[in-house]
């Protein structure tokens, strides 16, 4: 079947990625990008830094700065709510509908409900898109007591941020590790500790009981008994993949839509990918939700390749960074096992990076402040090659270059 | 401080000295400390000129992956064209600004008055 018109489900990075792919690919016919949001799509990464600290438009978040060139059917302030896969129908919100060969579900997540009493109250918070980060920033300013509910790396971002603003900042969490899917213990563990170093209250092992409040948040209970005073909460527990579409049509969900490492559903003329995805890991066994920019990036690019049926582009080794205080933290690979680490530099200075080997092998990477040797580590797993221990701790040994030469 | 209103070089007003070429192996960049500051890079075939600070969030790019006429900012990857200051890979979406370089007794030239392409410097004051 010759595809002459696609629609992408969710106008953000990766429904943008997967356009962009689209069009270098060659394909020439139609595209129809559908956004619920009322902007065009932009980054979130800085939703939970900069625009908390800074009045930040959208223009400088924009992910293009023109759309002309792409020729695309950008349609933003539109919810889909059904398709008809035998119709080939995209159906909006308003009655609008678009007739497609090819869907592209990238409707990302929703910020996690706490799901304890007094969540709706004024004054509690979740950061997922532009509108939560204003309507956080116009009060984070004035806040004294903030209550930070989760210690992932949303979380611990918001938790530098208030810092920033003069807050007394509390985190508290049922998991013990900041960051630890992302992590690892060990460098989950260490960005705790800087949390610390800064001011930040860690409650960790602790859930919370209630929110107190008449129609403004007053305080936090936690279920150990304690009353925290918060005159603002953010709840920072994750995100809910929004899977709707794809339950509606019979799609296999299990925590995010399960797609094969090119984004193809059980469902032939149906992809999905970025945040809402479920995919095989990038090694071993096992099916993952990545929630970074770079897998948003790559998939978006696969997915379109895959939705034309042309080669797919090599996957890259998972990336991810996160901005917390004056660190830059980047982190690559697998880096979950304490097997064998190597340093280059020292863990307790303000810049160092973390490579972890198995079997002579480099399989990943931890960095603050060095996100050079974090791109050199992703060069060098992806070479797969067999790495001294004397190059990982050798500062003056540049890694991508002895990846480009062990090529 | 290097001023761009006087013709202290002698090649007109704007031109400031950044370095001897020998101080730039290549594939590395240096930064003249202006405001903004600007990196001076040296690749395979010559000596160019850009904005130092990433468009994307304001990291230093001379501190960055220098490869093919490209440099990379460390911070989140974005990467330009060290030529023409275009955007190659996200998440910067704008571009950074070039300048023209001279090369005089093997010194490194750079005139601050030719700021091409997109202005940072207007945007950042
Ligand atoms: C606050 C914050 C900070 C982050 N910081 C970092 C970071 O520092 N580093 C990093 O690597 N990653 C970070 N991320 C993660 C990164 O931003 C995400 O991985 C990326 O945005 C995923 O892109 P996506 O397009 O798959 O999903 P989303 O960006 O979630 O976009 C999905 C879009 O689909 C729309 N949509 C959903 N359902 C429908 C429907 N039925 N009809 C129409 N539209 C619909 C939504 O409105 C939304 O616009 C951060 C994320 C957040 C929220
Ligand atoms: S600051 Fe350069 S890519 Fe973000």
């Amino acid at each position: 079947m010759t595809v002459s018109s696609i629609a992408i489900v969710g106008a953000s990075l990766t429904g943008t990625r997967a356009a962009e792919a689209l069009r270098s690919q060659g394909y020439d016919g139609a595209i129809h990008l559908i956004g619920g949001e009322s902007h065009e799509p932009y980054e979130r990464p800085p939703l939970s830094k900069r625009v908390l600290l800074e009045s930040t438009a959208h223009a400088d978040l924009a992910l293009r700065q023109e759309w002309d060139s792409l020729a695309l059917d950008l349609i933003t302030d539109e919810h889909v709510v059904e398709l008809d896969t035998p119709g080939r129908r995209v159906v909006m919100q308003s009655g609008r509908e678009v007739i497609a060969d090819r869907v592209l579900l990238a409707t990302g997540g929703a910020a996690r409900d706490l799901q304890a009493p007094g969540e709706r109250l004024t004054g509690v918070h979740s950061v997922r898109d532009l509108e939560d980060a204003h309507a956080l920033r116009a009060e984070l300013h004035a806040a004294e007591n903030v209550v930070i509910i989760g210690n992932g790396f949303i979380g611990l971002e918001v938790a530098a941020s208030a810092r920033a603003c003069g807050a007394n900042v509390t985190v508290v969490s049922l998991t013990r590790i900041p960051m630890e899917r992302s992590l690892g213990a060990r460098w989950g563990t260490l960005i705790g500790r800087r949390h610390e170093r800064e001011g930040v209250v860690m409650r960790t092992g602790v859930g919370i009981a209630e929110l107190h409040g008449t129609s403004r948040v007053t305080a936090v209970a936690l279920d150990d008994g304690t009353v925290l005073p918060a005159d603002l909460v953010i709840v920072g527990v994750g995100m809910t993949p929004r899977t709707e579409l794809a339950e509606q049509i019979g799609l296999t969900v299990a925590g995010g839509i399960v797609v094969d490492a090119l984004g193809a559903t059980s469902n032939p003329a149906i992809f999905a990918a970025g945040d809402v995805a479920v995919q095989p890991a990038w090694r071993g066994e096992g099916l993952v939700r990545y929630e970074s920019f770079h897998n948003a990036e790559q998939q978006g690019a696969a997915v379109a390749a895959a939705m034309l049926g042309c080669p797919a582009p090599v996957r890259e080794v998972p990336w991810f960074w996160s901005d917390q205080f004056d660190m830059n933290i980047q982190v690559t690979g697998e880096v979950q096992s304490e097997a064998e680490i190597i340093l280059r530099g020292d863990p307790d200075s303000d810049a160092f990076s973390a490579f972890h080997v198995s079997d002579g092998r480099l399989v990943g990477a931890f960095a603050i402040n060095q996100g050079r040797d974090v791109r050199g580590a992703m060069s060098l797993i992806a070479a797969d090659v067999a790495v001294s221990t004397e190059a990982l701790a050798d500062p003056s040994v540049d890694l991508r270059r002895l990846a480009r030469s062990s090529r | 401080m290097t001023s761009i209103d006087t013709d202290e070089t002698g090649l007109g007003p704007g031109w400031v000295r950044a370095c001897p070429t020998s101080d730039i192996d290549i594939d590395t960049a240096f930064i003249v400390d202006v405001k903004p500051p600007v990196a001076v890079y040296h690749i395979e075939d010559g000596f160019y000129a850009t904005d130092d600070t990433c468009s994307h969030a304001e990291s230093s790019l001379a501190d960055g992956y220098i490869e093919e006429g490209w440099v990379e900012c460390e911070l989140h990857y974005a990467k330009f064209n060290i030529k023409t200051g275009a955007v190659m890979a996200p998440p910067a979406n704008r571009p950074i600004g070039t300048y023209p370089v001279q090369i005089v007794d093997d010194i490194v030239y750079v005139d601050l008055s030719e700021h091409r392409g997109c202005a940072i410097a207007a945007l950042r004051p």
